[in-house]
């Protein structure tokens, strides 16, 4: 799991460094930073005149509002890239599969419902009405290692159903931005080395982005 | 081209160089593949086994192929002691531990004799805040060197699990702490009790809280208390919040503790939940986990929840050596209790629990200790491997005597595992003890009640507290007692030297001649004089009693009180102990080798375990080893 991080992240960090090649302006960009290193030692130069710190501060945000806005339009890319796959990476990388064994709760919205579990799921209890939030519960316990589809049938005929996985396996964590999905399942979370995955993520993706430009 | 090629090569090597550099820290032992292991079984008793052989398949097995003996327990027979004893090899007047409970002679006030916390000496003081410059931690009052340390300065490896009196554990080999570990409250276990009986009140009960819900909507919210705030100048203790929603038509309910949830049945008990208690908002917290029984949730709302335990999976206090290990234990087995006390007898002794309740979280314990053993036999490869069971030890002060055939479910299910170590390590040399017996426990003797009727201790009116003015000694702990010794206790009047020594003549000659009216029995067998000297003088007794069998001193004595007469009948849930005259209550002592018969005694057993291992007693170990020719 640790490899499809490194191999995400640095993905991740070519396509930020070709969306900053692709649409920003890398001289100006260039040269901004100059300024900005130049209004810096300016600050070290003139400590004991505090006018011309006053000035050399003024220019440094001048300078710095200037790289941001140079350097935004190629940074909207990769943060909405970021935004609109957060959900799967972090079903991906920040849970892991459920423990076999353990007992956990898959939740949806209450109603007239009935829960088909598929094998290798042991459901434990009928559903649990908690009347103040409208949600049904019910108790599963993995007995093995699997993958399958939860399924929730309301009287209605509506269906909902999201995959299981057990034991270990890929979470399916596919959907919308924004959006939460029609059955919780208590995935237990994961860490890599003792760290959140996104602090894997950004560092890596950096390097990776450095490395390209 | 050439240039690159080279720093890639270069950098290959350097890789190759540390993975090798890993390789040789890992395991490196000088145990030449001898495997030791010793389980330790709190309060197995001699004569409950020898009644029940045929039950006990396993310990009878041990038995016919080695060597089954009483073992010879510490003055006084209470685990604390008689574990630091088997820790170390030291008498109790050298590792300081003679109770569960000591007492400041600077400021009479008692404290737990196991470890304590030292907080940060600086904070910044910030409104209602404070922030510490340092942080506090925590130390063991046990003095000596553990066995395994110096198994490990000869580079065995040692695996310890939940070794008594052993928190913080001691930095050698891996070990997870045992008996002494507290909640995170800081006790040796307080469970909350919530109920919507308007009958019930809110009040603070021994080992527990008892408390009102109140249902709103099917819905009810639990305060559950946490640890005391040490970022708060007047140290609150931080609070979390477990939702229970009822489901109105069924026995179930859901239970939230932030993102945690878990459904239960009426009279069902729930896993581990984990709980987070905010110290600062948003910013600091510190985690522990709770299970929780269902004990009615129609008509009446009724939900116990046990002491918050540390979470394993996330340690705020140094239960495993290193660090690591909790975390990587429960990533293997689960989360498992961590309160080095797990089994709540305060429950059954409050009316909480009655004996099938009990009897399940007992059951519960266990599990987790089974699980463990488990874990700890799939890591052991070679060196030492000791064990705990507390089990035993609990269920007899709750069943001895009058539910004995639940008592040998319980040896029962711990001889099943020692079958289960016998099995998987069957080159092992194995040793299964335990510190002390069992006795029952009919009659209450209150020292500090007869001291008061000798004229040796002396009560205010109002409020009715100890008069030290005119106090000559006092009893402190379930074996304890000291004099008011000047230069000593904060009001001392006893002077050291003849005074104290004709005072402590004069108290064993009366509790000696003391007898029961109920029945002519002497209630006292010995009182032994501890003459302890150097840096534990201060903390121990000067006098230890031995009560005889069936009795035992008093609950109000054991914590300093003084109880309303000095013989009493005992009608509490805890209908047996081992508090009493050492000699009546020696542990067992089963050995996978054949031994000559003779008289072992505990501090025995480190110098016994060294030389299993050709490695010469630590310093100060006082004992014999059991293996010499």
């Amino acid at each position: 799991m640790i490899w499809m991080l490194i191999i995400v992240s640095a993905l991740y960090g070519w396509v930020a460094a070709m969306a900053l090649r692709r649409f920003s302006n890398r001289a100006l960009v260039r040269a901004t930073i100059n300024r900005i290193v130049a209004h810096l030692m300016e600050l070290e130069l003139f400590i004991d005149s505090p006018a011309l710190v006053f000035r050399a501060q003024r220019d440094l945000v001048r300078e710095n509002l200037r790289l941001l806005r140079l350097v935004l339009p190629a940074g909207i890319i990769p943060a909405a890239i970021f935004v609109l796959f957060f959900p799967q990476f972090d079903a991906v990388f920040g849970h892991a599969p459920l423990r076999i064994g353990e007992r956990g709760v898959v939740s949806a919205t209450a109603g007239d419902v009935q829960l088909e579990a598929p094998v290798g799921i042991m459901v434990e209890t009928p559903a649990v009405n908690d009347v103040h939030d409208g949600k049904a519960g019910w108790r599963v316990r993995p007995i093995g290692k699997m993958t399958g589809e939860l399924q929730i049938h309301y009287s209605d005929g509506h269906v909902v159903a999201r995959q299981i996985v057990a034991g270990s396996g890929w979470i399916d964590g596919w959907r919308l931005p924004f959006t939460r999905p029609a059955i919780d399942i208590p995935y237990p979370r994961r860490d890599f080395y003792g760290l959140h995955w996104t602090l894997w993520f950004f560092p890596i993706s950096l390097a990776a982005a450095i490395a390209v430009l | 081209m050439e240039g690159r090629l080279s720093a890639l090569r270069k950098l290959a090597l350097i890789v190759a160089l540390a993975i090798m550099a890993l390789a040789a820290c890992g395991h490196r032992s000088s145990a030449g593949g001898r495997q030791v292991i010793v389980i330790g079984v709190d309060g197995m008793d001699p004569n409950f086994v020898e009644k029940y052989w045929e039950a006990l398949p396993n310990l009878s097995r041990l038995r016919s192929q080695g060597s089954f003996q009483r073992l010879a327990t510490t003055t006084p027979p209470q685990s604390p002691t008689a574990w630091s004893t088997f820790i170390t090899g030291l008498d109790p007047a050298e590792h300081g531990i003679f109770d569960f409970v000591h007492r400041d002679p600077s400021t009479m006030e008692p404290f737990l004799s196991m470890a304590r916390t030292v907080e940060s000496r600086f904070a910044i003081p910030l409104g209602a805040w404070r922030l510490p410059l340092s942080n506090s931690r925590i130390e063991s009052l046990r003095r000596g060197k553990a066995f395994w340390e110096v198994l490990g300065e000869h580079g065995i490896p040692a695996t310890i699990v939940h070794m008594p009196v052993n928190y913080p554990p001691v930095a050698s080999g891996d070990a997870l702490a045992g008996m002494g570990t507290p909640d995170l409250q800081g006790t040796q276990g307080t469970f909350q009790y919530f109920s919507d009986d308007p009958g019930e009140a809110s009040h603070a009960v021994s080992g527990g809280v008892i408390a009102k819900a109140r249902v709103s909507g099917g819905r009810t919210v639990l305060r559950l208390e946490g640890p005391p705030n040490p970022l708060r100048r007047d140290r609150r203790p931080a609070s979390a919040n477990l939702i229970v929603d009822v489901d109105p038509s069924q026995p179930f309910a859901r239970l939230t503790a932030g993102d945690a949830v878990a459904i239960v049945r009426e009279g069902e008990w729930s896993d581990w939940l984990p709980v987070e208690f905010p110290l600062l908002p948003h910013l600091v917290s510190v985690r522990g986990m709770v299970r929780v029984f269902a004990k009615q949730l129609h008509p009446r709302l009724e939900i116990y929840v046990s002491p918050v335990n540390v979470d394993p999976e996330s340690p705020d206090l140094p239960i495993s050596s290193p660090r690591s290990l909790a975390r990587n234990i429960a990533r293997a087995t689960g989360r498992y209790y961590t309160l080095g006390i797990p089994e709540d007898t305060s429950a059954m002794r409050q009316g909480i629990f009655d004996l099938p309740q009990f009897l399940t979280q007992s059951r519960l314990v266990l599990d987790d200790e089974k699980k463990l053993l488990d874990d700890a036999l799939a890591r052991f490869q070679d060196g030492l491997l000791f064990f705990y069971f507390s089990s035993v030890d609990q269920n007899s002060h709750m069943l001895w005597g009058q539910h004995d055939d639940d008592l040998l479910g319980v040896y029962r299910a711990v001889d099943a595992s020692i079958g289960e170590v016998m099995r998987r390590k069957p080159s092992a040399e194995l040793m299964v003890m335990s510190d002390h017996g069992f006795t029952s426990f009919e009659r209450s003797v209150d020292l500090n009640h007869w001291l008061f009727d000798a004229g040796l201790l002396a009560l205010n009116k109002q409020p009715e507290q100890i008069d030290w003015s005119r106090t000559q000694a006092y009893a402190l702990g379930l074996n304890g007692l000291y004099l008011n010794l000047a230069g000593r206790e904060l009001h001392g009047i006893v002077a050291s030297g003849g005074e104290s020594r004709a005072l402590i003549d004069r108290i064993r000659a009366g509790l000696l001649a003391l007898r029961d009216p109920a029945n002519g029995r002497a209630p006292i067998e010995t009182v032994t004089a501890t003459n302890v000297s150097g840096v534990n003088a201060r903390v121990a007794p000067d006098l230890i009693v031995g009560y005889a069998a069936g009795y035992r001193g008093s609950w109000e004595s054991g914590v300093g009180a003084v109880g309303a007469a000095v013989l009493s009948d005992n009608s509490d849930a805890w209908i047996a102990d081992h508090c009493v005259n050492a000699a009546d209550v020696p542990g067992v002592l089963f050995t996978s080798r054949k031994l000559r018969t003779g008289s072992p005694a505990i501090a025995d057993l480190p110098v016994s375990l060294l030389a299993l291992f050709g490695v010469a007693p630590g310093p100060g170990m006082k004992g014999h080893s059991i293996y010499a020719k």
